[in-house]
């Protein structure tokens, strides 16, 4: 999951870039409104924090241009001011749900998860599908006979991925923009490595490959 | 007399009406001076006739040689007379006929002006003067009927009291007429204070009389100032609080560290009192930005504000499929403080929300203010309880931030609108029902 955390704050936007690393997501940060902006809108993430006391360019008026450019990439707001005028002028320019400061590092992740089931269609809840279920506290993923295997922090993201996406063609060069963060080496064939890691732990028919094009990740009919 | 309006014209009128009366006082006493002063120069110039005309023989007998005098003193009655004595012997004009015009000797070079009761019971005005004529001393008396000068006189002066009468009227409407114009700015300047304060206009028209305008200049620029401040002193405090509780948040992360994993107590603590901070900052910031003032504008327009802020709760809580159905006023406006009628509504709403099993009605209507009535389908809340919930906001609150922050800022804000709030059970579905009423301006 590609994450973007828009935070103006020295030490808070790091810390929180870290724990949301930590968590599992591969988190980058912006400290201005208007080079989150343009982030937000070159970059394919999966759901963006948005403080909205912002220098540069108020978080609203950010997320209103990511509205009106057809940009509805999921957008958690992060408010100290806890009045009803700025959820509501939140909710209206188009955010997805709202965390009032001060927040604790687990609330934010559990509210991530919560949209990200949401705009993706699934239950609220543990993440599952068909006999899998995947235990995003301690990153293991439970198969079918109920043993639990931990995945390391990019299994865990590219498990996660696929699970959220399940039955869609899903390209190498995908799957790497939306488990790596934006500084990080980048190589997509380093992807059939994890695959292939992935295969040992849930079982080899999970994930077929489509040669040339990518992966599909669901159960055979 | 605090209208100005009565006090001047009051003044102008006590003002009009005492020179227009000693105006006609000084002219009337002048005409009648003027006419008497004519009558006895007449008169003496007669006496002075009649001096030449006469010869005293030597037994003192006074002779009249009155073939060269006015054919009126042998004509009896004819109103005008004269006497002529001296010591010893006295004649009379013929006009007298039996009437005795004695009058008081006079010594000679005095004259005397009397006004007496002549034949018939006419009006005379009678000049006396005495003289010297060959060595002996008479008096000679020459007298007018002055009937004619009387009625002349009634005339003249019923005339002129009717004109001044009339005169003084037409003044008065006059400058009853100028004292209204001349105020009419003021009338205008409370009318547009009175629409001021109902938030019709956004400032009071200037153009004013030069006595007036820097009284409308000063409170426009009052009127701005007070906006501009108070918007100031929300931006401060929201920026205040946007400092204060990202640092709360780092002190969280603080609790979330690798060290502290191990002392579950200590991380408790921390997140217990990070939070009990911003229960604090959240209720005294929103009590301090709590205006309860009409602002100048065109009101906000309730209809929107609901539809928005469903919206936004039905997203708070879109796990819970909410119904909510409300019934407002399309044409009502609330000319008070937006963000305060917000967070009122706001929190109000999502108490219901809270609690509520799936159902919430809103009514707001114009009812002498603002109405404003939220019912839910929830478990409600019984006897003791509703009554310690009206206490909550205002007591027990203080001691324990964090339960019903939301309630005391509702609390807060309906005291500053002079607004009563009530709990009590819902008829409907037995769940709570708050019942506010605002004594705020409302336009339909």
């Amino acid at each position: 999951m590609r994450l973007l955390l828009v935070e103006d704050d020295p030490s808070l936007g790091p810390n929180l870039q870290d724990s949301l690393n930590k968590a599992g997501f591969a988190t980058d940060l912006s400290t201005d409104g208007i080079d989150g902006e343009a982030m937000g809108q070159i970059e394919p993430y999966d759901l963006i924090v948005l403080d909205l006391g912002l220098p540069g360019k108020s978080g609203l008026e950010v997320l209103e241009n990511w509205r009106s450019q057809a940009n509805s990439v999921p957008v958690i707001i992060l408010t100290a001011r806890d009045a009803w005028e700025d959820k509501v002028l939140g909710f209206k320019a188009g955010a997805d749900d709202y965390l009032a400061k001060p927040f604790q590092t687990e609330e934010l992740i559990v509210r991530i998860n919560a949209v990200l089931r949401r705009c993706t269609g699934q239950n609220p809840g543990a993440l599952s599908y068909g006999d899998l279920s995947l235990d995003e506290a301690e990153q293991a993923v439970i198969v079918k006979n109920g043993d639990k295997h931990s995945l390391t922090g990019t299994e865990f993201k590219l498990l996660r991925y696929f699970m959220l996406h399940p039955k869609q063609l899903l390209s190498k060069t995908t799957l790497t923009e939306h488990v790596y963060q934006l500084d990080s080496d980048k190589d997509s064939n380093v992807m059939e490595v994890y695959v292939n890691r992935l295969r040992q732990k849930i079982g080899a028919d999970w994930i077929m490959t489509r040669r040339g094009q990518g992966y599909i990740f669901g159960q055979q009919d | 007399m605090r209208s100005v309006r009565s006090r001047l014209s009051i003044g102008l009128a006590v003002f009009l009406a005492a020179l227009l009366l000693g105006q006609w006082l000084w002219l009337t006493f002048t005409i009648d001076r003027l006419i008497e002063k004519q009558v006895i120069t007449r008169l003496q110039e007669e006496t002075e006739t009649l001096l030449a005309h006469i010869h005293i023989q030597s037994d003192g007998e006074i002779v009249l040689d009155s073939r060269r005098l006015s054919s009126s003193y042998q004509r009896a009655f004819s109103g005008l007379y004269f006497s002529i004595q001296s010591i010893d012997h006295q004649i009379f004009s013929r006009s007298l006929w039996d009437f005795d015009l004695t009058t008081p000797a006079l010594s000679i070079g005095s004259k005397a002006t009397l006004y007496l009761q002549g034949p018939g019971e006419q009006p005379l005005m009678a000049v006396s003067a005495g003289y010297l004529k060959q060595g002996k001393q008479i008096t000679i008396t020459v007298a007018e009927d002055i009937a004619w000068m009387l009625e002349d006189k009634s005339h003249f002066q019923w005339t002129f009291t009717v004109l001044s009468l009339l005169g003084v009227l037409a003044l008065l409407a006059f400058q009853f007429w100028i004292v209204r114009l001349a105020l009419r700015p003021l009338n205008k300047a409370k009318q547009e204070l009175k629409l001021l304060g109902q938030g019709e206009i956004e400032k009071i028209d200037e153009h004013a009389p030069d006595e007036i305008r820097p009284l409308l200049v000063e409170l426009n620029r009052l009127m701005s100032s007070m906006v501009v401040k108070t918007r100031r002193s929300r931006q401060s405090l929201g920026n205040l609080a946007h400092r204060l509780k990202t640092q709360l948040t780092l002190l969280n992360q603080i609790a979330d560290t690798e060290a502290m994993q191990h002392n579950s107590e200590g991380k408790q603590a921390i997140y217990s009192q990070t939070n009990e901070i911003k229960q604090i900052i959240d209720r005294e910031l929103k009590r301090a930005r709590v205006s309860g003032m009409t602002l100048p504008g065109k009101g906000v327009d309730i209809n929107e504000m609901v539809t928005n802020l469903v919206d936004t709760l039905k997203r708070i809580y879109q796990d819970k499929e909410l119904k909510i159905s409300w019934r407002v006023d399309k044409q009502l406006r609330f000319h008070g403080d937006r963000e305060d009628l917000l967070e009122l509504l706001g929190n109000i709403l999502d108490n219901a929300c809270k609690w509520c099993e799936s159902r919430i009605e809103l009514e707001i209507y114009r009812d002498e203010g603002i109405y404003i009535c939220v019912k839910d389908d929830g478990l409600g809340c019984h006897g003791d309880d509703l009554s310690a919930l009206t206490q909550r906001g205002f007591r027990a609150d203080e001691a324990t931030p964090g339960s019903g922050l939301g309630l005391a800022i509702v609390f807060d804000i309906v005291e500053s609108y002079e607004g009563t709030m009530h709990f009590s059970e819902s008829q409907k579905w037995g769940g709570l029902q708050v019942d506010i009423h605002l004594q705020s301006s409302v336009s339909v």
